[in-house]
């Protein structure tokens, strides 16, 4: 029985002891940041859109990389190790902005463990003098187009309505889309007086408030770029 | 005493040190030499037949899972949370999805080629194996070339010996262009040879028709996405190397002129034909039957031996040899729809009028009357026969009201009686739901519908002890003919384009010449192939191809990006009573629209393969 106690004594330690390899800390450090264009937001959809995150000086860094994704208001973090360099980049037609350039990469060195970084883009267009209304359950959008970098067509531009602040052309409970082109005056409505009243998916809140932001497509790329998400209540 | 020992011990080392010739130099017996292969006519069989086995596919009859994500079927068996959220649930397509790259298998069919060529066997039976192993060369080049865009062209074996410099055996990506001219040049240039196969039983071997229509496929591919990739807004490049993806830089008329040319020479020559078909059924036998057809021109064969459980996993219920399977892949509403009624008008079902109230029939099948051959050739409609039993469908009642609306009601209970309950005392006792449902659940169809192509009619095939032996078929002659119609139709040579399409669509029941210049447009042509060759692995192809994946499936739900149902209902009261009226909706299971993006043309490297090959660039676009 003595020995029993004894070997417990010995050898339990030796349980609770992990080997090193397996034993990693966890990222203590955040890289976090917004995209923004001369210092104004730039909003996306939810989840679209990633950047790359690198960490330079191994082997294999130039093909190993983590994805970052971007919140429908622009924002963005990572969670990293402190004191070690990290690079940012930008994708080809990821992102409603002019493809980027070497020198767009963002360069992280020693990250501190509140990291704070401003991707800087150049849209194609950008929505301007945006005003979203509701009155009876009908939503009226108006904005118009301003061509920042242009050269791309645009393929539509659409307001859309939905129950939360996530709300986009493939999430919303109603929309409405119009072609354009840059320096047009949009103006768009969405009726939502046909939508049950209740607390599923695709039916007007009973609450009566709901979100709705108006976006721009460019043809060719999947992303498109929207406006602030506003806040209506019936 | 330890000298004596060493001694000792030195005389019977060196004993066993030296072994006698004649001991050692046995044949081996748990391997095969190379001579004891390559010498030896079924040896090389046994070598080709498991390449043709591990032919690369996207789907098949072994593992059709794939199909409902990239073909007009929805995913209607086994429902778990994993399932639904990788098929019915599918936010959009990953960027990795259909991945291929697989040079281990090249490296099989290269080693094969460089050992046949020491063979001592006569050289009439070498340079037919030698074709077809470049036959598979050429397919899986193609195969590659669909999904990842160019890729590295290897055609020999590497080997690395120690202090070699290893940048030599890494091979940068070829364009494009390059694999498709590969992939044809290969094809033009065993032809002949493989004619020497054209009496394959069950045409299992590539035979020269097969090379043909591999030619006339990749030529149609690389011309399409050479005419369609710049017709892009934002045509679709590499900016790391360019002619990676995209085929630019290239003219696609010369790419059709081959296509065609190809196709001409399978249809000229007359040793396949297009199997006439005068019903759904003829057209179900041309597919799906091996009994003389001349119609399939390369196949994965199946035989008691080695057969599939793809009649087991998509029979429908009522129709079913085992217990609690069937009705994994059902047909869409939307595929159903493009099969166009045979005295012309839209191919959209009348469910309802114009003032958008229920139009009632007085047989569950007569709103389908009237169609396209091939439509129950490949699906199985609600009062259809197939087996011996009548496809029994039906979703719930209608009940009449007095304003002249009807009240839908469903069931959810298969083969069940309306009978009277406290919340509807005044029930009749009828039919209820069908025997087949529709249920939104596993094992019963989920969209109305239930597939007919390549599920055996044969007795017991649906049993899992037996199985089915139904070929896979690669080509076939409404294939060869809808490319020659399409890259004719490009070329601008209506004629010839009138010609091929109409006898596709002539034995579809649409009658001679019934189409005429103004029908020849993409559009049409992209709905005959996807009625045609649906579950034969070109839906997604095509969509691709055409750079319409990304229009079409644009993530927003839609007609086309959502999977619909059409459910009958049995009309209780009122002016129809007794009737039946169709409700279409989205397919209950199905949550997610398909959702293709940008960057889903080229599937993405892995991570492995970049790493291993530092010359390899990445696809552009995610």
């Amino acid at each position: 029985m003595k020995n029993i106690k004894l070997f417990l004594l010995l050898f339990l330690p030796f349980v609770f002891t992990g080997c090193e390899y397996d034993n990693f800390d966890e990222p203590e450090a955040t890289i976090s940041g917004k995209v923004v264009y001369e210092g104004q937001t730039i909003y996306v959809k939810n989840n679209q859109v990633t950047f790359r995150l690198y960490e330079p000086g191994w082997e294999l860094s130039a093909s190993t990389y983590m994805n970052v994704q971007v919140a429908q208001d622009g924002t963005f973090n990572a969670s990293v190790y402190s004191g070690k360099s990290y690079r940012l980049i930008r994708q080809d037609n990821i992102g409603p902005w002019v493809n980027p350039t070497a020198s767009d990469t963002i360069f992280i060195d020693k990250c501190k463990k509140k990291e704070v970084v401003e991707m800087q883009v150049t849209p194609y267009y950008l929505l301007t003098n945006t005003n979203i209304s509701n009155s009876g359950r009908i939503v009226s959008g108006s904005c118009s187009v301003r061509e920042v970098a242009g050269g791309r067509k645009i393929e539509y531009v659409g307001l859309y309505a939905g129950r939360n602040i996530i709300v986009d052309n493939a999430y919303n409970f109603g929309s409405a889309t119009t072609a354009a082109v840059a320096g047009d005056q949009v103006l768009l409505q969405v009726d939502l007086s046909g939508l049950a009243v209740n607390s599923t998916a695709n039916s007007f809140p009973s609450t009566g408030v709901f979100y709705a932001r108006l976006g721009l497509k460019i043809e060719g790329i999947d992303a498109m770029i929207y406006t602030e998400p506003v806040r209506l209540s019936n | 005493m330890k000298k004596n020992l060493i001694y000792l011990l030195s005389i019977l080392l060196s004993g066993q040190l030296i072994g006698c010739d004649s001991f050692l130099d046995r044949t081996p017996t748990d391997f095969l030499t190379d001579e004891q292969v390559w010498n030896d006519n079924s040896m090389i069989l046994g070598v080709l037949a498991n390449l043709y086995d591990n032919v690369p596919m996207n789907g098949s009859l072994q593992d059709d899972v794939n199909f409902s994500l990239i073909d007009d079927v929805m995913w209607c068996g086994l429902m778990n949370t994993d399932v639904e959220t990788a098929r019915n649930q599918m936010v959009a397509y990953a960027y990795d999805f259909l991945r291929y790259y697989d040079y281990g298998y090249i490296y099989k069919i290269n080693q094969s080629i460089e050992k046949l060529a020491k063979s001592t066997l006569s050289e009439d039976n070498i340079v037919v194996f030698e074709s077809e192993f470049r036959f598979l060369r050429a397919y899986v080049y193609f195969e590659l070339a669909r999904r990842m865009g160019g890729v590295p062209i290897v055609t020999e074996t590497q080997s690395y010996t120690s202090g070699m410099d290893i940048t030599q055996l890494q091979v940068a990506r070829s364009s494009e262009a390059e694999v498709y001219d590969f992939v044809y040049s290969e094809c033009m240039a065993i032809k002949e040879y493989l004619a020497a196969n054209n009496g394959i039983t069950n045409v299992s071997r590539a035979n020269k028709y097969a090379a043909l229509a591999l030619a006339s496929r990749a030529m149609l591919y690389a011309g399409s996405i050479s005419k369609y990739n710049a017709s892009m807004a934002n045509p679709i490049s590499s900016p790391l190397q360019s002619g990676v993806v995209g085929m630019s830089g290239t003219s696609p008329n010369g790419y059709y002129e081959k296509a065609l040319s190809a196709a001409e020479e399978i249809i000229n020559d007359g040793v396949f034909q297009l199997h006439a078909t005068a019903s759904s059924d003829d057209f179900y036998h041309a597919v799906c039957s091996k009994d003389n057809n001349r119609e399939v021109i390369w196949s994965k064969d199946y035989s008691s031996g080695k057969f599939h459980t793809f009649s087991f996993a998509n029979i429908a219920w009522s129709m079913n040899e085992d217990n609690d399977n069937g009705s994994d892949l059902c047909p869409t509403l939307g595929l159903v729809e493009s099969y166009l009624p045979l005295n012309g008008g839209s191919g959209r079902l009348a469910d309802k009028d114009a003032n958008g109230n229920y139009i009632a029939y007085e047989n569950i099948s007569d709103i389908f009357a009237g169609r396209d051959y091939r439509l129950q050739g490949t699906c199985l409609l609600p009062g259809q026969t197939f087996k011996g039993a009548k496809l029994d469908v039906l979703a719930g009642v209608a009940i009449y009201q007095s304003n002249g609306s009807y009240l839908l009601i469903e069931g959810s209970e298969a083969n069940s009686s309306y009978v009277p309950a406290e919340d509807h005392p005044n029930a009749d006792g009828g039919p209820f739901v069908g025997k087949d449902g529709p249920l939104s659940r596993a094992t019963y169809t989920n969209t109305g519908f239930n597939l007919r192509k390549f599920v055996d009619e044969a007795a017991g095939s649906s049993a899992r002890g037996q199985g089915s032996y139904i070929w896979w078929v690669y080509f076939r002659m409404g294939e060869v003919y809808l490319n020659a119609a399409e890259a004719a139709m490009e070329l601008g040579q209506t004629e010839k384009a009138l010609r091929y399409a109409n006898a596709i669509r002539e034995r579809a029941g649409f009658g001679a010449n019934s189409w005429s210049e103004a029908d020849l447009t993409i559009d049409n042509l992209l709905r005959e192939r996807r009625c045609e060759l649906v579950i034969e692995d070109h839906r997604f192809w095509d969509m691709k191809r055409l750079r319409k994946a990304h229009q079409q499936w644009n993530g927003i739900q839609s007609e086309n990006t959502m999977l619909y149902a059409l459910y009958p209902f049995r009309v209780i009261g009122g002016p129809d009573n007794g009737k039946y009226i169709f409700d279409r909706h989205v397919a209950y299971r199905f949550r997610a629209p398909r959702n293709f993006r940008i960057g889903n043309y080229y599937s993405s490297f892995s991570t492995d393969a970049l790493n291993k090959n530092p010359k390899l660039v990445q696809n552009p676009n995610f």
